[in-house]
């Protein structure tokens, strides 16, 4: 039985993405280069490494609050597990979630690939359902936040072509446009990348009347084990007027989870040494 | 009898309503603020969110939902309007160590139609790992195969009264009494599944929805229940992946889970039902593939009874692609095709009611997920050619928030004749509406 929606929240469920530079995101050792010896694509390489990649393996806890238009707000919990396959390639993530109770139990994996289509599955408890998921829009709401299931996943920095705009004292202002229109909501976007770390600080979508409506910010980094991390981020929908925030805690980088663990025994039995 | 039952019933039901309303507003006051007083600033991670990932005791959590549904149309068999009225507690915990677990996920009802107070234990589970080996005892709800809402290698019981009545599909499932051994290797993972005494599946018996009686040759409400057999079941699944395809055989050592079966006089029985299947599930084009095979081989030898259903083929193949942002696409095709047919069709008692040799079976499924995942739209919709029947679920259901979610739909059942599968049901069709308040 794999019906694609088992209610409301499940719903979101699917939609959701993976999570990871948001979440785990943090650099591996940035280092230190000069601002014009780096082009625009060399920056958004150093920026997807440090904000997807950081440390062989990672968990974190994270939560989010969401807040429509209203004001209404929602809350989502969960943890996460990401071991990376190579730097800048592939990697497995898990997703446990803990609330609210309607998810509760409900795990979902990912096999990201950066060529080709990530795989997908979910497990709903209720049901001892677990089943795959075909490859959905990246661009849509992650588990009925605002953010997309690419900012958590990472777009491919393939997908675009940038341009370095200018260096504003501690970051790079760099323009990205899309390479298939067709396959985005946005005209194009900007970037702030801090030139330490090489995290984002802020990325604004415009749409093709050129005015911005949609933001993703950091408001809080710390350097764990090492990688410069992203605590918590923010994303608004500027014409609603919603926002989602995002907290981590918890963040462990390199505790050496095993390939293996990224499967099906994992899903039906979460690995509670390493939810600890 | 019953109908006095249920002149008594109603009024308390009514009351149940009414407290059921009021507990579920004290919940909206309890858990209003959970979240929405922590401050996002700097210190605001040293709350109730550590406590719960250091105690091994899992929080308690759940919902309360009433449901009311009645029959679009009048039952030929006599059966009252009301197809859903019931409200419903759910209450969830569990303990976690590293070394083993606990859950416990369980039910309490008052359903106003048939079955008056009910507890459903869904879960009740011991789990723990020896090796390689996941070791989960106790009673749980089981789950494999590739079909959507088609069960080809899945012969652990289903509730299908609530399937019908508009419960949500998590209901479908129906929980069992089990051990389940699960191996999980390199090239190849086994779940071993033995069920201590069978458990059939919460089938039409008339109660609540009326079905065609061959022997009477139109639609009837009996009401009956029968004895099941106690005997065990076990069923078994080796599964593993091959590059982008995941495979799974399966097998099944049991009963049918409706009594299609029949003695001497008539009386509907459970008969021995054996099993093997194999199944396929991969990546193609935009979406995912799924191709399923199962042979039921019925073991009629050396009973008593006098009616056995036929040994089945039965093959399955379906297809499912996101079309567009948050509209999903599902699409099934289903072919049975019954053995040995024209003896068995000449052993029937009332063989102008009988199944056809084949049968053909398509299943749409069509999801929209609309206002950030808030409202979802869902039709369900299965049509047999060769029966000329059908079986439409149409539904919505909003989620407010965190806590509230309002659903509602319908289940509508007609074809051509009255003794097809679905055909049988059509003064069963019903629409339908829930509200749940989460805790």
């Amino acid at each position: 039985m794999r019906t694609q929606l088992w209610k409301g929240i499940q719903a979101n469920v699917l939609a959701m993405p993976l999570i990871s530079a948001l979440l785990l995101g943090g650099p591996a050792q940035a280092q230190e280069l000069s601002a014009d010896a780096l082009s625009a694509d060399a920056i958004v390489e150093r920026a997807n490494l440090a904000a997807f990649y950081p440390g062989q393996d990672g968990r974190s806890q994270a939560r989010m609050k969401i807040v429509d238009g209203q004001g209404r707000e929602q809350t989502r919990q969960f943890t996460i597990l990401r071991r990376t396959v190579e730097a800048g390639g592939d990697q497995q993530m898990l997703v446990f979630f803990a609330r609210p109770s309607d998810v509760r139990g409900t795990v979902f994996r990912v096999e990201k690939k950066v060529v080709g289509d990530d795989d997908r599955w979910l497990y709903l408890p209720g049901l001892d359902l677990l089943r795959r998921i075909s490859a959905g829009d990246k661009r849509t709401s992650f588990v009925g936040s605002h953010f997309f299931y690419e900012d958590v996943s990472g777009r491919n920095p393939a997908d675009d072509d940038y341009v370095l705009q200018s260096d504003e004292g501690d970051l790079y202002r760099l323009e990205a446009t899309p390479k298939d229109p067709g396959s985005v909501e946005f005209a194009r976007y900007q970037l702030w990348i801090d030139k330490t770390d090489f995290l984002p600080r802020k990325v604004e979508y415009l749409d093709d009347k050129g005015e911005v409506y949609r933001r993703v910010s950091s408001a809080k980094i710390e350097t764990i084990d090492g990688c410069p991390t992203v605590l918590r981020s923010k994303v608004e929908d500027l014409r609603s007027g919603g926002y989602t925030l995002m907290e981590f805690r918890g963040v462990q980088y390199d505790i050496g989870l095993p390939a293996d663990l990224f499967g099906e025994r994992s899903m039906r039995t979460p690995p509670s040494a390493y939810l600890k | 009898m019953k109908a006095l039952f249920l002149k008594g019933s109603s009024s308390l039901f009514k009351r149940l309503l009414a407290l059921s309303l009021l507990s579920l507003s004290a919940f909206a006051l309890a858990t209003d603020d959970v979240w929405g007083e922590e401050d996002w600033g700097d210190d605001d991670w040293g709350d109730a969110w550590s406590e719960e990932a250091r105690s091994p005791w899992q929080p308690v959590s759940g919902f309360i939902e009433l449901g009311a549904g009645g029959r679009l149309q009048t039952d030929a068999a006599g059966l009252d309007r009301a197809t859903l009225g019931e409200a419903r507690g759910r209450v969830e915990t569990g303990y976690v160590s590293e070394r083993w677990r606990a859950d416990l996920r369980t039910d309490v009802r008052y359903d106003d139609v048939v079955e008056g107070w009910q507890l459903d234990v869904r879960e009740l589970t011991l789990s723990f790992a020896a090796g390689p080996v996941d070791f989960k005892l106790g009673r749980q709800v089981l789950t494999w195969g590739t079909g959507d809402f088609l069960f080809l290698n899945d012969l652990f019981p289903k509730d299908w009264q609530a399937f019908f009545s508009g419960l949500d599909d998590e209901y479908l499932k129906a929980p069992t009494n089990a051990i389940k051994a699960s191996y999980f290797g390199e090239k190849a993972s086994l779940d071993l599944v033995w069920i201590p005494r069978f458990e059939s599946d919460n089938y039409l018996n008339g109660e609540r929805f009326s079905f065609f009686n061959p022997a009477v040759g139109g639609p009837v409400a009996p009401g009956f229940s029968l004895d099941e057999p106690s005997d065990d079941a076990l069923a078994a699944r080796l599964f593993g992946n091959l590059g982008s395809v995941e495979w799974a055989l399966y097998g099944y050592w049991g009963y049918t889970g409706q009594p299609e079966a029949a003695d001497s006089q008539g009386q509907p029985r459970f008969s021995r039902l054996n099993t093997y299947g194999a199944s396929a599930l991969l990546p193609l084009g935009p979406g995912l593939f799924n191709l399923e095979a199962a042979l039921h081989d019925q073991q009629s030898a050396g009973g008593e009874l006098a009616f056995t259903p036929a040994d089945k083929v039965m093959l399955l193949v379906g297809y499912q692609q996101e079309l567009i942002a948050n509209l999903t696409l599902g699409l099934q095709y289903q072919f049975e095709d019954l053995q040995d047919y024209s003896r068995w069709l000449a052993g029937q008692p009332y063989p102008e009611f009988a199944a056809g040799s084949e049968r053909h079976l398509m299943t749409l499924r069509l999801d929209q997920r609309l206002w950030q995942d808030k409202l979802t739209l869902s039709l369900f919709a299965f049509y047999s050619p060769t029966d000329d029947d059908f079986y439409l679920r149409p539904k919505v259901s909003y989620r407010l928030d965190d806590q509230w979610e309002f659903s509602g739909g319908f289940n509508l059942m007609g074809g051509e004749e009255d003794h097809t599968f679905f055909g049988q049901l059509a003064d069963n069709s019903n629409a339908w509406l829930r509200l749940r308040s989460r805790y």
